[in-house]
């Protein structure tokens, strides 16, 4: 009896903090291991936030001399009435829809080609993987070159199939094609390995059930494959949209915002306000609204796609 | 309806084929751009230029060797592959340890961290950008490497955190428990135990978090002038005037891409397990 | 005939699953595949499924050959030992699904389902999703959609493996009526061997891809061909002593007076094994010796090593000319330690091949 108390004891000391043993000291352990991260990220994240909104209360611009007088909400209300602000967010809007949209179609066609198993399937996978580890701005250089109207690869190959030669940045509408185009190209990989990784985790039988039952291809596709899938595409389908709001690299690239602000994203228009026009208290105000604006695009989509519903249908009965 | 084994072989064989055909023509989008760039980055200045373009050519080391002399993309290499291991480590290190923190302890706000680390996610780096500017050129560490490291790390930090808390809550805890009853303390049983039970997991994440700094551009470029520049602001400088240098900005392209798809492709196995683990478990 | 199996092959690589099966089965007979895992069983019932195809040989249903045929084009459901129920569609809509595939109207789904959810006990369920209930529930749901669509076939994968102990022995009864009822042929694939005697109309026993005994429960149990079927069945395993001809043609066996005792079929059986090269056991059923006084004629002496009580019964682990075997006798005062006497009951001795099988 005394071994198994002191033995009781002992592990009861080493594990405090966990399960309720005999004396209590304060366990340090979870401290010492959580604060160097929680520090860090409060000096080195929290605090600039902090300064940011404060910069936004004020009217500091380096280029025109402006030291940062408190000017309180000024620089949001004129964002209210800055037409281009509107037109980038918009931009970034229709942008995000659309790339996502697309690339998740192509994702889960690829997921389901790419689910066979058969030989060489695993190389020829390892290849399409390939564009999202490209740098984004390697990713720019290549299609640039690329979509060149007189030189460029793509019409040379579009002529090749007996297709007219593209002005790919040439008018507003096909340049926003040709970014689109692009991101698709660089992120639908992305997706495609989250979702081919959630197709192969889906357990065989209901499929077997449903070949027994006689169900077609489409309506295990559709009833079955689909619906089970949801949750992975949800949240695949999530990382993306945060993501691609935010794409400035590659559209920076290829088409720097033009022609005439076809291209002219949230992302791009903040960093000229900031880095070009040194105009950096409007500019913060404005960073501010844009993550306010992602953020609405985020609920919104959490709510539409019943998200949270999923959280919740995890848990057991 | 009478199905005889020569009909089911004749349709798997068709399945398949259309299966291959499908297979290549994804690779073949995908690839492409990629072969042509890899392509153009060895050719002369004519050839790059040239229409139609030329499938065969003499290959050429110049644009490399104007990349590294000219722009200086060796001391960006030098710089890049610097900021990028150290501040990798970096979050590494602090994100592991926080990990195991939110993974075996019942803390308070436990779950909040989750809805945080989301939060920091959807936020544009150019909230952050302009704040670190101003402070960076008040304490004088404006264009040094050590004002990216610390960046990057904070940029890694939160992604490491996410997903090394689910692989470590796949260790089981008796393990941890049978270890400390032998006679090791708490930190011992983290890092003789239960660390290498999770390298795959640290070993994708590295690679993803190694990746995304690799590539990493706004706050490079806003960040540095001349000293600290890395691959990516070297690279897209080469674009900046009207008319790109086809072939210097090719090379440029392929320096900067090749040390991630190398790395990534060689820990292929544990990135997929790593990826959809912070996707879907997360 | 139902089911009719003829030289049913199955290799992955070089790893051969089943090898070459026959076997027929009735209409409405209750047929169990029973066997260890890695037998074979499951391949072959999925061969008769149609969700593996075969190798060699060919299966017909009702006279059909369907070697070949998609599993929806042969008339059979199905159910799996995760239940294979579609987790996102209520538990309406899963037993709904295969009619819905077959297009039947709305308004006679209906009445299907409810008739069919009414018979299984579920009917208050039909709203909920398959993770909201629990694993017996699901288990009927399942039955509930092989049943709803009245297959000529029911096959079932070791349908109550994932229940607990419980719960499992309330069902086999269950199934067993349910299936026997509705007059289905139905396969089952078990490597209990209580499942397999209480519900089988026939057993049919499979090792490493070879079917080894095809037979009715207690013929199976009570006349095993081989080593393997004799350890397989029945629980503790018969007791099996080496045997052998001497010289002279005289039965030999280290336990002589059990030798002594066997009956002139199982003589003869133990002549023609001989005559063919085989060698051959001696096989008792625990349940079939008995402790006697040491001294009683024809009795083996043995030591007691160890007593099990188990409340109806005990089992006696005993040894004797340094072999051990075991005795389940009713309530005893043996003791460890002690010397007995074990007699054997003559009609119940067997001679046994000695196919060097694993268990």
């Amino acid at each position: 009896m005394d071994v198994r108390a002191s033995v009781d004891s002992a592990a009861g000391a080493a594990l405090s903090g966990q399960v309720g043993g005999p004396p209590k000291r304060r366990d340090w352990t979870p401290t010492v291991l959580l604060a160097p991260a929680v520090i860090y990220m409060t000096v080195v994240g929290f605090y600039p936030l902090v300064y940011s909104i404060y910069i936004s209360l004020t009217d500091y611009n380096p280029a025109q001399g402006q030291l940062g007088a408190f000017i309180g909400w000024d620089n949001y209300a004129n964002a209210v009435s800055d037409a281009q602000l509107w037109h980038s967010l918009m931009l970034m809007g229709l942008f995000t829809l659309l790339t996502v949209s697309l690339s998740l179609v192509l994702a889960i066609l690829l997921a389901l080609l790419f689910n066979k198993q058969l030989p060489g399937f695993l190389l020829l996978r390892t290849i399409v993987l390939i564009p999202m580890l490209v740098t984004p701005i390697a990713v720019g250089i290549i299609w640039r070159i690329m979509m060149n109207p007189g030189h460029g690869m793509l019409n040379f190959l579009l002529g090749f199939l007996g297709i007219d030669p593209q002005p790919w940045f040439g008018s507003r509408s096909a340049a926003f094609a040709s970014v689109l185009l692009v991101d698709v190209w660089e992120w639908t990989p992305f997706l495609f390995i989250i979702i081919l990784a959630g197709l192969r985790g889906l357990p065989t039988s209901p499929f077997e059930a449903a070949a027994i039952d006689g169900a077609s291809s489409l309506r295990i596709f559709f009833n079955i494959t689909l619906p089970m899938l949801r949750p992975v595409i949800i949240i695949a389908a999530l990382l993306r949209i945060i993501d691609a709001a935010r794409t400035y690299d590659t559209v920076f690239i290829i088409t720097r915002g033009g022609p005439d602000f076809a291209t002219d994203l949230a992302s791009i228009y903040l960093q000229r306000v900031n880095f070009q026009f040194f105009n950096l208290g409007y500019g913060s105000a404005l960073s501010w609204i844009m993550l306010l604006a992602i953020l609405i695009v985020v609920l919104f989509f959490v709510r539409w796609s019943g998200f949270l519903g999923i959280v919740s249908e995890k848990e057991p009965a | 309806m009478q199905v005889n084994r020569r009909s089911v072989a004749i349709k798997r064989r068709i399945n398949a084929a259309v299966a291959y055909v499908l297979a290549l023509l994804a690779v073949a989008f995908f690839a492409l751009p990629l072969f042509w760039i890899a392509l153009s980055s060895v050719k002369s200045d004519a050839d790059v230029s040239a229409y139609p373009p030329v499938w065969f050519f003499e290959p050429t080391l110049a644009n490399f060797r104007e990349l590294f002399v000219k722009l200086n993309a060796w001391d960006a290499l030098l710089n890049s592959v610097f900021i990028v291991c150290i501040s990798t480590i970096l979050a590494m290190m602090l994100g592991t340890m926080a990990a195991y923190a939110l993974a075996r302890f019942s803390i308070r706000g436990k779950e909040s961290v989750a809805l945080q680390v989301l939060s920091i996610r959807m936020m544009p780096s150019i909230v952050s950008v302009i704040p670190l500017f101003i402070i960076a050129r008040e304490l004088g560490v404006f264009d040094t490497p050590w004002l990216l490291i610390v960046i990057y790390a904070l940029n890694g930090l939160p992604f490491v955190v996410w997903v090394m808390r689910v692989f470590i809550q796949d260790v089981p805890k008796s393990i941890e428990e049978a270890a400390m009853i032998d006679g090791c303390g708490r930190y011992e049983v983290f890092l003789r135990i239960t660390l290498p039970l999770v390298v795959p997991g640290l070993a994708a994440v590295l690679v993803i978090i190694f990746m995304f700094s690799w590539n990493e551009y706004l706050f490079a470029s806003m960040l540095t002038s001349s000293e600290a520049k890395t691959l990516p602001v070297v690279a897209a400088n080469a674009i900046k005037p009207k008319a790109i240098a086809w072939g210097l900005s090719s090379a440029a392209a392929v320096v900067m891409s090749l040390p991630v798809i190398i790395l990534v492709l060689s820990a292929q196995r544990y990135l997929v397990r790593g990826l959809t683990l912070g996707a879907v478990k997360g | 005939m139902s089911i009719q199996v003829r030289g049913l092959s199955k290799r992955f690589g070089g790893y051969t699953a089943v090898r070459s099966l026959d076997f027929d089965i009735a209409d409405g007979e209750f047929f169990v595949l029973l066997g260890p895992s890695g037998c074979g069983k499951t391949t072959t019932l999925r061969m008769i499924a149609g969700l593996d195809v075969p190798n060699d040989g060919l299966v017909r249903i009702r006279g059909r050959d369907v070697t070949y045929a998609e599993p929806r084009h042969r008339d059979i459901a199905m159910v799996f030992q995760d239940y294979g129920l579609y987790p996102n569609m209520t538990v309406f809509k899963n037993i709904e699904f295969p009619l819905k595939v077959r297009k039947v109207t709305p308004p006679e789904r209906r009445q299907k389902v409810l008739a069919t959810a009414e018979r299984l006990g579920i009917a208050d369920l039909l709203d909920r999703k398959p993770a909201k209930i629990s694993g017996g529930q699901r288990q009927r749901v399942s039955l509930a959609r092989a049943l709803v669509r009245n297959p000529h076939v029911f096959l079932m994968d070791e349908p109550l493996s994932n229940l607990d102990a419980k719960l499992r022995a309330t069902m086999r009864t269950e199934i067993k009526q349910l299936v026997a009822n509705l007059g289905i042929t139905t396969v089952y694939v078990t490597h209990d061997q209580v499942e397999a005697m209480s519900m089988a109309d026939r057993i049919g026993i499979m090792s490493k891809g070879d079917m080894i005994q095809i037979g009715k429960p207690l013929d199976v149990y009570d006349n095993p061909r081989s080593r393997f079927v004799a350890q397989f069945m029945g629980s503790p395993p018969m007791n099996l002593f080496p045997l052998h001809f001497s010289s002279e043609r005289k039965i030999e066996c280290k336990l002589q007076p059990f030798a002594d005792a066997l009956p002139e079929s199982q003589l003869t059986r133990a002549q023609d094994l001989a005559g063919s090269g085989l060698s051959f056991l001696l096989g008792v059923r625990p349940e079939h010796l008995s402790v006697v006084p040491p001294s009683t004629a024809g009795a083996v002496e043995a030591e007691i090593d160890f007593v099990e009580p188990l409340g109806q019964t005990t089992n006696l682990h005993v040894h004797s000319n340094a072999t051990p075997f075991t005795i389940v006798a009713g309530r005893t005062s043996a003791r460890a330690g002690q010397t007995v006497g074990v007699a054997a009951d003559p009609a119940h001795l067997r001679v046994v091949e000695d196919d060097p099988r694993p268990a």
